[in-house]
């Protein structure tokens, strides 16, 4: 970032693979867990971020990137310069773009942003989830979220019982 | 990375945190039919009934027949009336559904069906409540036209079915249906084949509200009661004083028991029926106190409450109604062809743009406009 200033403090994260990440502590304290710890001084020297490979972790500090200005704790410096309503608008258009992976991916960072507790990310994650549900048939949400149809025929019957109503 | 097999075993925190966003009763539905581990986290959610806006059902409305009819799943035998379905959350989203023609939709125009002789004593946890008076009476599934027979009503002779509630969603353990018949109250668990008499001491119920699993009903009298259902049913009368601001225990001429969140309110106003310029007051059961008290609530917080135009359907509540474009502090009222929303306090003013509203509240056995939630979405405690 531009403006970033000089003597920020930083901080390391480690992903399970080995690749370290040196992240400002603002950026960081996007996630809930880990400012967390920050805060309870777990983190003296490298936070490691179990069951989330560097794939995935560069992409989330990617996103904790583009939202700390206008959420983290270092307030409203970039809101100075441009209108707080442009911001969201662009951030918005940002987030589309960054939430258009493949499936497995998705499905990475939703539990990515469910552990390191980003409610943006989870937000997003969710809300992508969730669009994917609205827009498709049963059949083919089963077959994008590749889950078999384990329901019994009697449940089966009970939830199209249930269900006709609303999508006839 | 994952540890996990797939979108399937997502943990229940983070299904919530997907579940907490769905924005519609389809949505929902289609979330839960996914798999069984989702549908799980569903049933699981705590007070998801609240989630969302109730969805407006108003029976005989024309646009519905002009869509293909689906086949009814079950009893064949049962015919159907349409329903147009409103979702305020989804308002240009059309939906429809079916129930059975009852009574109150027989004409000499209709062929005749097996429920024509039978009549509304409520709706209640996304159920009707029919009786003949041939003492039968049957709760049916609004959405899923499943019904379920009651035992027998114990009483002889014709009887009118006066007023009707569950004490809880059909298939949860402390599920009673409670009826006013006659001069009495009977409850009967769901599953039992009998009856029992059980009523307040000088009247009978004419409300009821499960308030923090706790069933509190309301007599003629205005008269507050808790019913203990378990080990046996029992009734306790329980000493409330009004509010101050309170002329007498009649100052809400009709009251309607609405749990919302840690509230038990009585909600109302000074006319029977509200129109344009009436204020609706809410009062709070404040049992801090001995004797309990009703205390005057000036703001809802972030609750909405929907009123029905049959004054024996129990008030729904909504939590956060901003989400999806409502107001939180309104009573949402219906009438024949639309909603209002009643600011509580503030009494709404007519004007040019604003025609001057009227909720004929009233108890027949006619299938009126009715906010719903289908059963479904209730919370088996």
């Amino acid at each position: 970032m531009a403006t970033r200033e000089a003597g920020k403090k930083m901080i390391m994260l480690k992903s399970p693979d080995g690749m370290e990440f040196e992240v400002e502590e603002a950026v960081a304290m996007e996630s809930q867990t880990i400012r967390k710890m920050i805060e309870d001084d777990c983190a003296d020297t490298a936070i490691l971020i179990p069951n989330i490979n560097s794939k995935i972790l560069s992409r989330v500090i990617e996103y904790c990137n583009k939202h700390v200005p206008t959420t983290g704790a270092t307030g409203a410096a970039a809101s100075d310069t441009v209108a707080p309503a442009a911001l969201a608008e662009d951030l918005k258009i940002w987030d589309a773009e960054f939430i258009k992976v493949n499936r497995a991916t998705r499905f990475d960072l939703i539990q990515a942003a469910s552990y390191l507790n980003i409610k943006g990310l989870l937000d997003l994650t969710s809300q992508t989830t969730i669009d994917t549900i609205s827009d498709n048939s049963l059949e083919e949400i089963r077959s994008f979220l590749s889950t078999k149809n384990d329901y019994l025929p009697e449940e089966e019957q009970t939830i199209r019982r249930e269900n006709q109503w609303a999508f006839q | 990375m994952s540890t996990l097999q797939g979108w399937a075993d997502l943990p229940n925190d983070l299904l919530y945190s997907v579940v907490a966003r769905l924005g519609s009763f389809p949505d929902l539905l289609a979330f839960a039919a996914t798999c069984p581990s989702w549908r799980a986290s569903i049933s699981s959610y705590p007070s998801k009934s609240t989630l969302l806006p109730p969805l407006l059902l108003q029976p005989g409305v024309p646009a519905c027949s002009s869509r293909p009819r689906p086949r009814p799943l079950s009893n064949n035998l049962v015919l159907r009336r349409s329903c147009h379905v409103t979702d305020l959350a989804n308002k240009d989203t059309y939906m429809c559904c079916q129930i059975p023609q009852f009574a109150c939709f027989c004409d000499s125009k209709s062929p005749s069906g097996p429920l024509d002789e039978f009549f509304l004593g409520s709706v209640s946890y996304g159920h009707l409540v029919l009786a003949n008076r041939q003492q039968s009476c049957l709760l049916v599934d609004v959405f899923t036209g499943v019904s379920v027979s009651a035992p027998q009503l114990p009483v002889n002779g014709r009887i009118l079915l006066n007023y009707a509630a569950l004490t809880a969603p059909l298939s949860s353990p402390n599920s009673y249906l409670l009826v006013n018949v006659g001069r009495h109250n009977f409850f009967s668990r769901d599953g039992s084949d009998s009856w029992l008499r059980r009523s307040p001491r000088n009247g009978t119920f004419k409300k009821l509200v499960v308030f923090k699993d706790q069933v509190f009903g309301m007599d003629h009298d205005r008269m507050l009661y808790i019913v203990h259902l378990e080990p046996r049913i029992r009734i306790q009368k329980i000493a409330v004083h009004l509010d101050g601001s309170m002329a007498n225990k009649w100052h809400l001429k009709q009251p309607w028991l609405a749990a919302c969140g840690d509230m038990l309110l009585m909600v109302g106003c000074q006319k029977h029926s509200p129109s344009t310029g009436d204020t609706f007051e809410a009062f709070r059961l404040d049992v801090s106190t001995e004797p309990a008290r009703w205390v005057k609530v000036e703001k809802l917080e972030n609750w909405a409450i929907f009123i029905s135009i049959d004054k024996r359907i129990q008030p729904l509540c909504c939590m956060n109604p901003e989400t999806w474009g409502g107001r939180c502090n309104c009573i949402y009222c219906c009438n024949r062809k639309e909603w209002v929303a009643f600011e509580l306090g503030q009494p709404p003013q007519g004007d040019a743009s604003n025609p001057k509203v009227y909720i004929h509240i009233n108890c027949g056995s006619m299938m009126q406009p009715t906010w719903v939630v289908p059963s479904m979405f209730y919370s088996c405690p």
